[in-house]
C-alpha cells in the first residue's frame, strides 16, 4: 500500500493546554480510516490539521510526499465534509457543488460534466436547483459530500458527518458512504465518536484518548484484542477480571455461567463466583448482571432466548471462560 | 495579522482624530481662561472647575440630577409594563410590536418636543379643547416650566428604556415560571420573585441609557422650558454660544462626560460581577 | 396568556403608553393640514403649507444640504465601518477591549459633548465651518453604529461557511467576495440606512459644527421653532417623520431578527 498522508511528530497546544502530545500517524492510499474517540480526544483537531484549518504546534503534515504543513487550506488538494454541512445558504445545490471548481478556474464544460457525474453518484439530480434550506438533513448531507467529491481530492475528510441524522438514515448513509469509497477507490479519513459506526465502515480504526493513539488496527483485531482497558471499554462492552497481577478483558458474549455447585462439568473451572442481581431484556439477548463475591464488582453476561437454562435474580453462579477468549490488557 | 491591523487602521485613525483628539483638546481648554474678547488663553488653572461650587451652578447640577432621576423612574414605570406586554405576545407579533415602540425613537428629538409644544402652549390643542369644553376660562400655563421639561424628557427617552427591558424579559426562561407555578406560586408572586429579579439587568441597562441621556439633554429644556429652564445641557450650550466662555463650557462638558463614563463603568462592573458566577459555571461544564 | 383581569389591565396600560407615544405625533401630522394659521382651531383641510414649503428657497437649500451631507457621510461611514467590523470579526487583536471601547464610546458619551468637542477641534485647527465640517462630524458618529450593525450580522454568521470556502480552494479575497459579502450584505444595507437616518436626523452635533451657509433641515426647524409657530414647520416635521419612518422600516426588514439565529 502506498503511503498517502503522514503526520510526523505532531503536537498541539491551545494556550497552556497540551491537546496532543507527540503523535505519529500514517494513512495509506485507498484506506477508509476512522479516527475514533470520546469528545475532546483530539480526533477532530487532527482531521483539521490535515485540512489545513488548524496548524500543529510542532511536527509536519506530509501529503503524497510533499510537506504541506505551512500550506493554507485553499492550496491543499484535500476536501472536507463538515459536521453541520456548511452548505452556502445563498447558493443552489449546483452552485454549491460548482464552487470548488470555480475557485480552481475549471473550464465551464468540464465543470458541467463533473457536476452532473457527482449529482448522479449522490442521487441528487432532482435537487440541482434547490436551496439548502429547502432540503432535508440527509439530502444536505449528500450535497456536502458531492461538493467535496467533485474536486477529485486526494483525500476526503469527514468530520462526524452523520451525527445530526436519525438512526435509520444514519445506517443507510453509512452503507452509501462505504460503497462510494470502495467504488471510487478514494481515501477517506472519517471522524466519529460512535464505535458502532467505526466498526461498520472502516478498514482501519485509530482509537484516540486525550490526544494519544490508544490502538491502531482493523475492526476485528481491535474488537477481539483490545490492548488496554480504555479500548476494551470504548469498543463494545467489556468485563475486567484481575487474576494475580494481570488484568483480563472479556466480552460478555464470551462469559459463560454455570450453577455454583455444579459437579463434573466438562468445561473449564469457574474462576469467579457471584450472585445474579438483575436481568434486563435487550431484544435478541438478555443482559445478566452478576455481582461477584469478594470484590463487589458487577459483570455482564448474555443469555439468549433459546438457552436451555434461564437464569433468575438471586441465583448463585460460577463464571468460566475458555483461556483463548481472555485478553490480557494493560491498565490505561 | 498584518492584514487585520491594516483593516482596522482607517476607522481607528478616524475615531482617534475626530473623537479622541477633540476630547483631549476640550480637557486642555477646560484648564484655560477666557479673555474679555472671548478668546481662549492657555494659562493652566482650575478656576473653571472651582466655579461649580458656586450656589448658582450647584443648583443647576442638582436640578439636572433631579430631572434625570424623575425621568428615569418614570420611564421604568411606563416602559416595563409595555415591554412585558410585547414580550408575552405570540412570537410573530413581537417584532412588529417592538418596531411600533421604536419608531418614535427614530424621529428627531426636536420634532417630538415641538409636537408637545403644539399641544401644550397657550393657544395649543389642549388649552383650546379645555376652553371649548368649559373646564377652564383662562389658558393654562402648561409650557415653559419644569413639569413640561420633564414631560418632554420622559417622552423622548421612553423608547430607550423599552428596548433593553424587552430583550431581558424575552430571554427569560419560561420554564422557570412554569416551575414556580408548579410549586404553588401565585402569578404575582412568581413575577415578584422570579421575573423581576431576573430582568433587572435589562432595567439597569435602560436606566444607564436614559439617565446619561437626560443629563446631557439641552434640546428638550430649550424648546419646552424656554428661558426659565436651566439644566446643565443648556448651560453648556450657552457657554459656547452667547456667553462665549469656552473654558467654562469645556469644564462642564468634561464633568458631564466623566460622570457618564463613571456610571457606565459601574454598570459594566456590576454586569461582570453578575456574570462571573455564570461564566465559571459554564466553564466547568 | 390567560385572559385574566391582570392581562386586561396590562393590555390597557400598554395601549395607553403607546397612545402617549403616538398621539402627539399624530396631532402634529394632522395640524400640518389645518387651514388655520393660529394652529389649534381646525378650520379646514389644506395642502397649502406643503406648497409653501416647496416654494421656500431656504427650506430647499436646507434639504439639499441635508441630503448631500447624508449621502456623503453614509458612504464613508458605511465603508469604514464595514471594513472595521470585518477586521474585528476575523482577527483577535491584542488591544481588543480598547478597540471595542473606542467603538462604543461615541454612542455612550452625550451628544452635546461630542458636538462641542468637534467645534473646539475645528476652531483650533482653523477649519472653517460648513458642509465639510458637518460631513466630518456626521461620519464620526455614524461610524460606531455601522460597526455594531454589521458586526452583529457577522457574529450571527456561522464560521464554518468561511472554513468550507477555504477548504474549497477560495483565497481569503475570494472567500470574502463570494461568501462573506453576500451573506452580510443585508447587515451592510441596514447599517447604511441607520447611518443615513442618524445623519439627516441629527440636531445636537450639527448645531455646534454648522457654518452660516450650511443649514440642515433639523437646524432650520430649530430656528423656526425658536422664532415662533408657523404651520410650515408642521408640514416640514410631518414630512421628515414620514421619511424617517420609511427608512427605519426598511432597515428593520433587512436585519435578521435575533430569533433567526436559531438556525446556528
Amino acid at each position: 500500500m502506498n503511503e498517502l498522508i503522514r503526520l510526523e511528530g505532531i503536537t498541539k497546544k491551545f494556550g497552556e493546554h497540551l491537546i496532543i502530545p507527540t503523535l505519529d500517524l500514517t494513512i495509506n492510499d485507498g484506506e477508509f480510516v476512522t479516527l475514533l474517540g470520546p469528545s475532546g480526544c483530539g480526533k477532530t483537531t487532527l482531521l483539521r490539521m490535515i485540512a489545513g484549518l488548524e496548524t500543529p504546534t510542532t511536527g509536519r503534515v506530509i501529503l503524497d510526499g510533499k510537506d504541506i504543513t505551512k500550506l493554507p487550506p485553499y492550496k491543499r488538494n484535500v476536501n472536507m465534509v463538515f459536521q453541520n454541512y456548511a452548505l452556502f445558504p445563498h447558493m443552489t445545490v449546483t452552485e454549491n457543488i460548482h464552487f470548488g471548481l470555480k475557485m480552481q478556474k475549471v473550464p465551464e464544460d468540464e465543470a458541467k460534466e463533473r457536476i452532473n457525474q457527482v449529482l448522479y453518484l449522490t442521487q441528487l439530480e432532482q435537487f440541482r436547483d434547490r436551496y439548502p434550506s429547502q432540503m432535508s438533513g440527509g439530502q444536505q448531507q449528500r450535497v456536502a459530500i458531492a461538493r467535496a467529491l467533485v474536486n477529485s481530492p486526494k483525500v476526503l475528510l469527514l468530520d462526524e458527518p452523520l451525527g445530526a441524522l436519525d438512526y435509520q438514515l444514519r445506517k443507510k448513509l453509512q452503507l452509501e458512504l462505504k460503497n462510494l469509497q470502495r467504488g471510487l477507490g478514494l481515501t477517506f479519513v472519517f471522524v466519529t465518536h460512535d464505535q458502532e459506526e467505526a466498526l461498520t465502515m472502516s478498514d482501519r480504526i485509530v482509537i484516540m484518548h486525550d490526544g494519544v493513539i490508544q490502538q491502531d488496527g482493523d475492526p476485528n483485531g481491535i474488537y477481539h484484542h483490545p490492548k488496554n482497558t480504555f479500548v476494551a471499554r470504548f469498543i463494545g462492552e467489556s468485563n475486567f477480571f484481575d487474576i494475580g497481577s494481570d488484568t483480563y478483558a472479556l466480552r460478555p458474549e464470551k462469559l459463560n455461567l454455570c450453577p455454583e455447585d455444579e459437579e463434573n462439568a466438562d468445561h473449564p473451572e469457574p474462576k469467579f463466583f457471584g450472585t445474579v442481581v438483575d436481568i434486563v431484556f435487550y431484544g435478541t439477548i438478555d443482559k445478566v448482571f452478576i455481582r461477584l463475591d469478594n470484590t463487589n464488582q458487577t459483570v455482564i453476561a448474555y443469555q439468549y432466548f433459546d438457552d436451555v437454562h434461564r437464569w433468575q435474580a438471586d441465583d448463585r453462579v460460577g463464571i468460566w471462560w475458555y483461556d483463548r477468549d481472555g485478553v490480557k490488557v494493560e491498565k490505561e | 495579522m498584518k492584514n487585520g491591523k491594516l483593516l482596522i487602521a482607517p476607522s481607528m485613525l478616524w475615531l482617534g482624530i475626530f473623537f479622541i483628539v477633540p476630547m483631549l483638546i476640550v480637557v486642555a481648554v477646560s484648564f484655560a481662561a477666557r479673555t474679555p474678547y472671548g478668546q481662549v488663553v492657555f494659562n493652566w488653572n482650575i478656576n473653571n472647575y472651582l466655579r461649580f461650587l458656586e450656589p448658582l451652578y450647584l443648583s443647576i447640577f442638582a436640578q439636572t440630577l433631579l430631572v434625570a432621576l424623575v425621568t428615569t423612574v418614570a420611564t421604568i414605570l411606563m416602559g416595563y409594563p409595555l415591554a412585558y406586554y410585547i414580550a408575552q405576545l405570540p412570537k410573530r407579533w413581537q417584532q412588529p410590536g417592538l418596531i411600533l415602540c421604536m419608531i418614535p425613537f427614530w424621529i428627531n428629538f426636536l420634532i417630538r418636543s415641538y409636537a408637545w409644544v403644539i399641544i401644550l402652549r397657550a393657544q395649543g390643542v389642549l388649552n383650546t379643547l379645555l376652553l371649548k369644553l368649559g373646564f377652564i376660562d383662562q389658558p393654562l400655563q402648561l409650557l415653559y416650566n419644569e413639569g413640561a421639561v420633564m414631560l418632554g424628557m420622559i417622552y423622548s427617552l421612553l423608547p430607550f428604556m423599552i428596548l433593553p427591558i424587552y430583550v431581558s424579559i424575552e430571554q427569560l426562561d419560561r420554564r422557570l415560571l412554569e416551575a414556580a407555578s408548579d410549586l404553588g406560586a401565585a402569578p404575582f408572586t412568581a413575577f415578584r420573585k422570579i421575573t423581576l429579579p431576573l430582568t433587572m439587568p435589562g432595567v439597569a441597562a435602560g436606566t444607564i441609557l436614559v439617565f446619561i441621556s437626560s443629563l446631557g439633554m439641552f434640546v428638550v429644556p430649550d424648546v419646552m422650558g424656554g428661558a426659565k429652564s436651566a439644566l446643565v445641557g443648556n448651560l453648556i450650550q450657552n457657554q459656547f454660544l452667547s456667553a462665549r466662555d469656552w473654558p467654562f463650557g469645556s469644564a462642564l462638558s468634561i464633568v458631564l462626560a466623566a460622570l457618564s463614563l463613571l456610571l457606565i463603568i459601574l454598570y459594566y462592573r456590576a454586569i461582570q460581577a453578575q456574570n462571573g458566577g455564570a461564566e465559571n459555571a459554564k466553564n466547568m461544564a | 396568556m390567560q385572559k385574566t383581569w391582570r392581562s386586561h389591565v396590562l393590555l390597557a396600560y400598554s395601549l395607553a403608553i403607546l397612545a402617549f407615544l403616538y398621539v402627539p405625533l399624530v396631532i402634529l401630522a394632522m395640524y400640518s393640514f389645518n387651514d388655520s394659521r393660529i394652529n389649534a382651531v381646525w378650520t379646514g383641510f389644506t395642502f397649502r403649507w406643503y406648497e409653501q414649503l416647496f416654494n421656500n428657497r431656504r427650506v430647499l437649500e436646507a434639504l439639499i444640504n441635508t441630503l448631500i451631507i447624508g449621502f456623503a457621510s453614509t458612504v464613508v461611514s458605511t465603508t469604514l465601518g464595514t471594513i472595521a467590523a470585518i477586521a474585528l470579526h476575523r482577527y483577535k487583536f491584542k488591544m481588543q477591549s480598547v478597540i471595542n471601547g473606542l467603538v462604543y464610546l461615541p454612542i455612550l458619551i452625550p451628544e452635546i459633548v461630542m458636538g462641542l468637542s468637534l467645534l473646539v477641534l475645528f476652531s483650533q485647527a482653523h477649519v472653517p465651518l460648513g458642509k465639510g465640517s458637518l460631513i466630518l462630524a456626521h461620519i464620526t458618529f455614524c461610524l460606531s453604529f455601522v460597526v455594531i450593525t454589521v458586526g452583529a450580522r457577522l457574529d450571527g454568521m456561522r464560521s464554518d461557511y468561511e472554513q468550507a470556502a477555504s477548504d474549497l480552494y477560495a483565497t481569503p479575497w475570494q472567500c470574502f467576495r463570494y461568501i462573506t459579502l453576500p451573506l452580510i450584505m443585508p447587515g451592510i444595507v441596514a447599517g447604511a440606512l441607520i447611518a443615513f437616518t442618524l445623519s439627516i436626523d441629527d440636531f445636537v452635533i450639527s448645531f455646534f459644527v454648522a457654518g452660516p451657509n450650511s443649514t440642515t433641515l433639523p437646524l432650520y426647524i430649530y430656528a423656526m421653532v425658536k422664532r415662533g409657530i408657523s404651520p410650515e414647520i408642521n408640514a416640514l416635521s410631518t414630512l421628515m417623520m414620514a421619511v424617517e419612518i420609511i427608512l427605519v422600516l426598511l432597515a428593520e426588514f433587512l436585519q435578521p431578527s435575533h430569533k433567526a439565529k436559531a438556525d446556528n
